[in-house]
C-alpha cells in the first residue's frame, strides 16, 4: 500500500440556496508524504477548511479522489480507518470538546475505536503526558483556558495514534503565549513522534516551521514550495499575505549584503547565524 | 466568574466516589421512595443520619452543603407556611381569616425534613459522580428500554453533552448580556415590550451560537469515529463490586424498614 | 485640563470574602487625553476586561475613582448612561448580532438613544460608510448571509452609529485575516485623523507596539507601564519581562545584545534592525582589514 496522502483532480462544490453552486475547490492535485510538515496558507474563504475536511472524509469530493495510505475516503466503509489515520483539530477550542471531564474527553476517540480497556487507559495517560495536561486530568473543560482547551483537543486526537494530523486554524482564537506553545507542540510531534502535519492558517507567521508551504487562493493552489521561496514570490503579496517578520528582516539583511542561508527558519537560528558572522 | 455551581462534581477518591453510578442512582431512587412512604419523624431522622454519614464519608465540604440548602430556603419556607396554614387543627396564630395550626406546623416541619433529605441525596449523587459516569449509569439502567426501540444511548449522549455545555452557555449569556448593555439594551426597563426585546438580544445570538456549536461538535465527534451504536467499552465502564452490593443491601434494608416502622407506629 | 479618561487608584476584587476571591485590579492610575490612541496590553487574566468594563459603566468602581468624559462612574445615575460616551466593542462582536437586517442591527444603538428615525437613518449610513460597507442594498441583507469579516464590520458599525466619544475595541483583530485587520486599522486611522479617542485592547504586545503611540501594560491586575512606545523601548528591564511577546526584530536585537555585541536596541522597525545588524558587520570587517595578520594565522 502506498503511504502518504494523494489528492487527485479534486473539485468540491457546495449547493447554496436552490440552484446556485459555489465551487470551493477547483481541480486540486496534491501529494503529501509521510513525516512531512505542510503549511496550508490562504485568506478566509480560500477553500482551506474545505480541503481540511476532505482529508478525513468529513466531506466527499464532488469530483476526483482523496487517498490516505491508498485508502479511498469516498467509500463510507473506509471512514473509520480514514479517521483513525487522520486526526483533526479545529479552530474553536470550545466547540470540539464533547465530554464534561478532560480525561473522558481524551478517552472518547479510543472508546469509539472499541479498543481494550487497558489500551484506552494507557493511551489516555500517554496523551495527557505528551501535552502536559496531567494536572488537568479531572478538570471540567470549561474551567480551562483557551490554550489549555486547544491542547486538550490535540491530546484527544493524539490518543487515537493518528499518522496524519490536520489542524484547521488551531491558533486563530488563541493568545500569543498559547499559540506559541501549541506551535512548539506541533513541531515536536512532527520531529519526535514522526506524525505528518498539515497546519492550516491565514497567518504566515504560524507556518514558519513548515517544510513546505501551499498557498490557496479562490479554491486553487497558486503557490507551493519552501516557505522562504514562496514568500520571495511577488504573487503572494498580491494576495495580501505579508511575509513573516523574520523573512522581512532576512530580506533587509541580504539587501545590506549580509547573506543568510536558506535553512534558517526561527529566531534562535537567525541570532546564532548573525553572531557567528559578526 | 468561576464560582462553584450548585451540584457541580467535586473530584474525590472516597468510597462514595468509587461506588458504581448505578448503585448511587438506585440508592437515591430507594431513598425517594422511602421518604415519600413515611411520615414518621424518627425514621426520617434515621435517613437524615444516613445522608450525613454519606456526606462525611465522601469528604464533601459540609459548609457547601449548608449553603446549598440555604439556597432553597424559599421553597422550604413556602412548604412550611402552606402546611401550617392549610392544615386544620389547634390554632396557634391567626392572621385575618387564616390560622396557623399546631398540626400544620408539625406536618410542615416533617415535609421540610423530607425535602432536605431528598435534596441532600441528589447533591451527594451529583457531587460525587462525574456527569459522564452519571449518564452512563442512567443509560445502563434504562438499557432494557432499547428492546422496545427507544434510543437510550442517544439520550445518554445528549445528557452528557448538556452537562458539558451548560456552564459554557451561562458564560456566553453573560458576555452577550454585557455586550448588549453596552449598546443600550434596557434589561431593567419598566416597559414589558422593551424588556422582552432586550432579552431577545441575548436569546437570538445564544441560539445561533448553539446551532453553530452543534455543527462543530458533530464534526469533532465524527472525526473521532463516533457512531450512534451503543459502545460497551468505555474507560469508565461500569462494574459492580463488593462495595456496591453492600451499599445496595444496606440501603434496601433501611428502606424496607419503613414498612415495619410504620406498622409499629400505628 | 482633565483628560477624557481619568482613573485614580482603582482596585477591584471579584467575589470578595469567598474562597474564589480574585484581585482583578490593584491600584490603577491612568489618564488619557482626548484624541489619543491607547493600546492596552495584558496577558490572559491580567484584568484588561475588568478595567475596560469600568469605562462604560458595566462595572462600578469599588475602590478609587473613574471619570469618563467628566462623568463620575461611581454615580449610579451617571454610570447608567456611560455607554453613550464610551462605546465598548466586545471580543468577536459578530457573535452578538441579532437583528434580521444589517440596517436594523446598526440602528439598534441609535434607537436605544431614542433618536428620531431620520437621525437614526443618517447615523446608520454614516457608520456603514466608515467601516467600508458601501455596497448597494447591503442594508437590507440578513447579517447571516455575510462572511465573518463582513459581520464584524457590521458589528463595529453598530457601535460607531452610537457616536461615542471614546471607542474601546477588545481584541478587534482576533481571528481576522489581513483583509479584516486592514479594515480595523482603517477605522482607527480615520478616528485619529478626526482627533477622536480610541482604546484598543490586545493580548499581543507586538500588535500594540506597532500600531499605537501610547501604551499601557497590565500584568496580574497591576499597571506595569504606561506612556509612549518610544519610552518603553528605552526600558529594557520591562521589555525583558515580555521578551517573547515583542516584535521579532526586537527579540533578535536583544538576543544579539545579550551575547555581548554592542548593538543599538531602541529601534522601531524591521528596516532599522537590518541596518543596525549590517552596521555591526561592517565595523567587524573593517577591524579585520586593519589586522590582516589574523588571516595569516589560519
Amino acid at each position: 500500500m502506498s503511504e502518504g496522502i494523494e489528492v487527485i483532480n479534486v473539485t468540491k462544490q457546495y449547493n447554496v440556496f436552490a440552484m446556485e453552486k459555489i465551487e470551493a475547490l477547483k481541480d486540486i492535485n496534491l501529494s503529501i508524504s509521510k513525516g512531512e510538515y505542510v503549511g496550508l496558507l490562504g485568506m478566509n474563504g480560500s477553500g482551506k477548511s474545505t480541503l481540511a475536511r476532505l482529508f478525513n472524509g468529513l466531506l466527499k469530493p464532488t469530483k476526483g479522489r482523496v487517498y490516505i495510505n491508498g485508502i479511498d475516503t469516498a467509500d463510507p466503509v473506509n471512514l473509520p480507518e480514514v479517521r483513525r489515520l487522520v486526526g483533526m483539530v479545529f479552530q474553536n477550542p470550545d466547540n470540539q470538546l464533547v465530554c464534561p471531564i478532560v480525561e473522558e474527553e481524551i478517552a472518547f476517540g479510543p472508546e469509539n475505536m472499541e479498543l481494550p480497556l487497558e489500551e484506552i487507559r494507557r493511551r489516555v495517560d500517554w496523551a495527557l503526558q505528551v501535552c502536559g495536561l496531567e494536572g488537568k486530568r479531572h478538570h471540567a473543560p470549561h474551567l480551562l483556558s483557551g490554550g489549555q482547551k486547544q491542547m486538550a483537543a490535540l491530546s484527544s486526537v493524539l490518543a487515537m495514534l493518528p499518522e496524519y494530523l490536520v489542524l484547521d486554524e488551531p491558533t486563530s482564537m488563541l493568545d500569543p503565549q498559547s499559540r506559541r506553545a501549541l506551535l512548539d507542540q506541533i513541531y515536536k510531534l512532527n520531529k519526535q513522534e514522526g506524525i505528518t502535519i498539515i497546519l492550516i492558517s491565514h497567518n504566515p507567521e504560524d507556518l514558519l516551521q513548515a517544510d513546505r508551504l501551499i498557498v490557496l487562493d479562490q479554491g486553487s493552489i497558486c503557490l507551493e514550495g519552501v516557505p522562504r521561496k514562496v514568500h520571495a514570490n511577488a504573487k503572494i503579496k498580491e494576495l495580501g499575505l505579508d511575509a513573516p517578520s523574520l523573512y522581512q528582516l532576512i530580506d533587509h539583511l541580504e539587501s545590506n549584503k549580509f547573506p543568510v542561508p536558506e535553512s534558517i527558519k526561527s529566531i534562535p537560528e537567525l541570532v546564532e547565524h548573525i553572531c557567528l558572522e559578526l | 466568574m468561576t464560582g462553584m455551581k450548585l451540584g457541580q462534581y467535586v473530584y474525590g477518591d472516597s468510597l462514595i466516589h468509587r461506588l458504581d453510578p448505578r448503585t448511587k442512582i438506585i440508592c437515591c431512587i430507594l431513598a425517594v421512595i422511602s421518604v415519600m412512604a413515611s411520615v414518621n419523624l424518627y425514621y426520617l431522622l434515621c435517613l437524615l443520619l444516613l445522608m450525613v454519614t454519606a456526606i462525611v464519608s465522601a469528604r464533601l465540604n459540609p459548609k457547601f452543603i449548608f449553603k446549598a440548602i440555604y439556597q432553597i430556603k424559599t421553597l422550604l419556607l413556602i412548604t412550611l407556611l402552606f402546611q401550617a396554614f392549610l392544615t386544620p387543627g389547634k390554632a396557634v396564630l391567626t392572621i385575618g381569616t387564616i390560622t396557623m395550626t399546631r398540626e400544620g406546623l408539625a406536618l410542615g416541619s416533617i415535609n421540610i425534613l423530607r425535602l432536605i433529605i431528598l435534596f441532600m441525596g441528589s447533591l451527594i449523587l451529583l457531587m460525587t459522580t462525574t456527569p459522564m459516569k452519571l449518564s452512563i449509569g442512567i443509560e445502563c439502567i434504562l438499557r432494557p428500554l432499547e428492546k422496545i426501540n427507544i434510543p437510550v444511548h442517544n439520550f445518554a449522549t445528549i445528557l452528557s453533552i448538556s452537562f458539558r455545555f451548560l456552564p459554557t452557555l451561562f458564560e456566553e449569556a453573560s458576555i452577550i448580556r454585557n455586550a448588549q448593555k453596552s449598546r443600550g439594551s434596557q434589561f431593567d426597563s419598566p416597559e414589558l415590550m422593551v424588556k422582552i426585546k432586550s432579552y431577545a438580544a441575548i436569546v437570538i445570538p445564544l441560539f445561533e451560537a448553539s446551532l453553530s456549536r452543534a455543527g462543530d461538535l458533530g464534526e469533532a465527534m465524527d472525526s473521532r469515529c463516533y457512531t450512534s451504536h451503543p459502545n460497551q467499552l468505555r474507560m469508565n465502564s461500569l462494574k459492580m463490586k463488593g462495595q456496591d452490593v453492600l451499599a445496595l443491601v444496606s440501603v434496601s434494608v433501611i428502606v424496607l424498614a419503613v414498612i415495619p416502622v410504620s406498622i409499629l407506629m400505628k | 485640563m482633565p483628560g477624557i479618561i481619568e482613573i485614580n487608584h482603582l482596585s477591584h476584587i471579584y467575589a470578595e470574602g469567598s474562597p474564589y476571591e480574585v484581585e482583578a485590579l490593584k491600584d490603577i492610575t491612568l489618564s488619557l487625553e482626548r484624541g489619543e490612541f491607547l493600546g492596552l496590553f495584558g496577558p490572559n487574566g491580567s484584568g484588561k476586561s475588568t478595567l475596560i468594563q469600568h469605562l462604560n459603566g458595566l462595572i462600578r468602581p469599588q475602590q478609587g475613582s473613574v471619570i469618563v468624559c467628566g462623568k463620575d462612574a461611581s454615580n449610579s445615575r451617571l454610570s447608567r448612561d456611560l455607554w453613550k460616551k464610551a462605546g465598548l466593542v466586545f471580543q468577536y462582536p459578530e457573535h452578538q448580532i441579532f437583528q434580521i437586517s444589517v440596517y436594523d442591527e446598526v440602528a439598534y444603538g441609535p434607537r436605544n438613544l431614542k433618536l428620531p428615525e431620520s437621525a437614526v437613518n443618517e447615523r446608520v449610513n454614516e457608520a456603514l460608510q466608515q467601516v467600508g460597507l458601501t455596497q448597494e442594498n447591503i442594508t437590507q441583507l440578513p447579517p447571516a448571509a455575510l462572511s465573518g469579516g463582513m459581520r464584524r464590520r457590521v458589528a463595529v458599525a453598530g457601535m460607531l452609529a452610537i457616536q461615542p466619544e471614546i471607542l474601546i475595541l477588545d481584541e478587534p483583530m482576533a481571528g481576522m485575516d489581513s483583509v479584516g485587520r486592514n479594515m480595523i486599522l482603517d477605522i482607527i486611522k480615520k478616528r485619529q485623523e478626526r482627533h477622536e479617542t480610541t482604546v484598543m485592547v490586545s493580548h499581543s504586545l507586538k500588535e500594540i507596539m506597532t500600531l499605537t503611540d501610547k501604551i499601557a501594560i497590565l500584568d496580574s491586575g497591576s499597571l506595569a507601564f504606561s506612556g509612549k512606545v518610544k519610552d518603553l523601548l528605552g526600558k529594557p528591564e520591562i521589555l525583558a519581562h515580555y521578551h517573547f511577546e515583542l516584535p521579532e526584530y526586537l527579540q533578535i536585537v536583544y538576543e544579539i545584545a545579550a551575547k555581548g555585541f554592542d548593538i543599538k536596541t531602541d529601534i522601531s522597525s524591521i528596516r532599522e534592525a537590518g541596518e543596525e545588524i549590517s552596521k555591526l558587520q561592517k565595523i567587524r570587517k573593517d577591524a579585520d582589514y586593519l589586522l590582516p595578520g589574523q588571516y595569516n594565522s589560519w
